[in-house]
């Protein structure tokens, strides 16, 4: 009961304070200054065309968030193949590296535009960003929790006359668990993102659309209130999926290494 | 082991690791090892000592064919140290850090080496229970994993992986280096008395003294850069060791010898 009060007291109350201080001279300021709607809305201006659009706020987030997952799946699956691939081979991993790289330097507004014309407007193309955007986290993780192991281990191994299969199967996958929890965690926000800059330009169509279109029809509109709905929209979903993620991390993490089991 | 005999020249008919002019050299400049021959017989606990950088593990390395010699021949039962691990899969090695997997329990982990090894754990069931309670593990500590180990405790699982596949060559690579004084001299005394129960061949390398002149029969001293045996002192003391040992004045005259070889070493 201690324990929570003082979790309550160090760990809750002084965020949550800071967020109502700033919400309360958010909206003195627009009180008393007065500043166009377009240019400023007020908190209670945000929360009221929250409180309109609500069944559209909805269904836009659900459409983000089953892009974004699916994103962030693939690229689960596919960078783990991948960083497999590296793993096998320091000549595969030498010559190919270089260019994963490039999957999280290139800006990926300026390759949405390509996507578009490869993959056509819809659901499909603001997977591939998502899925693009968030692939570089899991197959840089990965493959490290592959390689990096202990040398003393791989001398074990080796004593023991562990065959190839062994050391793999017994030694770098386990091994690579942790890291890719690491991985995941990151890959899961930056999917969420890549999912709305790919709506920001693929959108679904007209009858449905997700978080990303209504945030630019909103700000092409200067429709600001609902703008700001649209990015807290936003901002809720990618904590949602992080939380989400995170919380399956350290489930897996706690079996892997028997916290448990006590 | 018959051939190790015909190898070397030595008048005992129980040798099991023989170093003959063994040298090694990394990346064609560092002398690791120099002019390295020593013969060990089996049965024997062995102590090797000298000053960090000296090249002593990487000798066990060697033996343990982990590395393989730039110059010189090493056998181990006369085979080649790759070929005998192979052969008769009769090594195992404790390393300075526990070095468990933390994936694993503390059962998963011992019985690890029998899995590598393809051992029939159906037909010797009691092995790893066995090795279990000889290195004074209870059953309800089988079940933990390593984070919730104190270090001794992680050593001991360390040296009953280590035992379970029944060695007939037992590599210690600075075993109890990290630990506290007490538990150092409760593992050493652990040690002495499952060596005098399974009768394996001892190979530890440490840079204390005592511990060594109270664990072994022989210890050799080694020099740096390069890296070579310069001394090989006998330690007369009887077997079975009891604590007392330690602080008895011929242990402590031995020790004070050992130590002065090991100084002319770090010059």
């Amino acid at each position: 009961m201690n324990g929570l009060r003082r979790r309550l007291t160090h760990d809750i109350l002084p965020p949550v304070g800071l967020f109502l201080l700033v919400l309360l001279s958010w909206q003195l300021a627009t009180v008393v200054f007065q500043p166009k709607a377009y240019l400023l809305p007020s908190p209670v201006a945000v929360a009221e065309a929250a409180r309109e659009n609500a069944g559209q706020l909805i269904s836009a987030m659900a459409l983000t968030a089953a892009a974004a997952a699916c994103g962030f799946v693939a690229s689960l699956i596919v960078g783990t193949l991948i960083a497999f691939a590296f793993s096998q081979s320091r000549l595969v991993r030498s010559s190919c590296y270089p260019y994963a790289i490039f999957l999280q330097t290139v800006p990926i507004v300026a390759i949405a535009p390509l996507i578009i014309i490869w993959f056509d407007y819809g659901f499909q193309s603001v997977v591939v960003v998502a899925f693009i955007i968030s692939l570089f986290p899991i197959i840089a993780n990965v493959t490290a929790g592959l390689i990096l192991v202990d040398n003393d281990l791989v001398d074990l191994f080796r004593l023991h006359n562990a065959s190839r299969w062994q050391m793999l199967w017994k030694l770098r996958l386990p091994n690579a668990v942790p890291y890719l929890v690491t991985g995941a965690k990151t890959a899961s926000g930056l999917a969420v993102i890549g999912a709305i800059v790919g709506e920001f330009f693929a959108g679904y169509g007209a009858e449905r659309f997700g978080l990303g279109y209504l945030v630019r029809q909103t700000s092409d509109q200067l429709k600001t209130a609902e703008l700001f709905a649209a990015v807290i929209a936003s901002t809720a979903l990618g904590i949602g999926i992080f939380g989400a993620v995170n919380m399956a991390g350290v489930t897996i993490l706690a079996r892997w290494s028997g916290t448990n089991n006590e | 082991m018959n051939d190790a005999v015909n190898q070397t020249n030595t008048e005992t008919a129980n040798v099991i690791v023989a170093a003959d002019d063994v040298g090694m050299t990394f990346d064609g400049a560092h002398h690791a090892l120099d002019n390295v021959s020593l013969s060990i017989e089996g049965g024997e606990f062995v102590s090797i000592i000298g000053p960090s950088g000296c090249g002593k593990s990487t000798l066990l390395r060697l033996i343990a064919g982990l590395a393989e010699p730039t110059a010189g021949t090493l056998t181990v039962g006369g085979l080649l140290p790759a070929e005998a691990r192979r052969a008769w899969h009769p090594m195992a090695f404790v390393f300075q850090d526990a070095t468990l997997l933390p994936w694993r329990n503390v059962i998963d982990n011992i019985q690890l080496p029998l899995e590598l090894e393809r051992t029939d754990l159906s037909a010797n069931r009691s092995i790893v229970p066995e090795s279990l309670k000889l290195i004074g593990l209870s059953e309800t500590d089988a079940a933990k994993y390593p984070r919730m180990l104190s270090g001794g405790m992680r050593m001991r699982v360390s040296l009953a992986r280590a035992l379970v596949t029944d060695p007939a060559l037992l590599m210690l690579d600075e075993p109890f280096g990290a630990l506290d004084e007490m538990t150092r001299q409760r593992l050493n005394e652990d040690l002495l008395r499952i060596w005098a129960e399974k009768k394996w061949t001892a190979l530890f390398v440490t840079h204390n003294v005592a511990e060594a002149v109270f664990l072994s029969q022989r210890i050799l001293v080694m020099g740096t850069a390069p890296g070579r045996i310069i001394a090989d002192v006998a330690v007369p003391f009887a077997y079975p060791r009891s604590p007392a040992l330690r602080a008895e004045a011929d242990f402590a005259r031995l020790t004070g010898e050992v130590s002065a070889r090991l100084r002319e070493a770090s010059l």
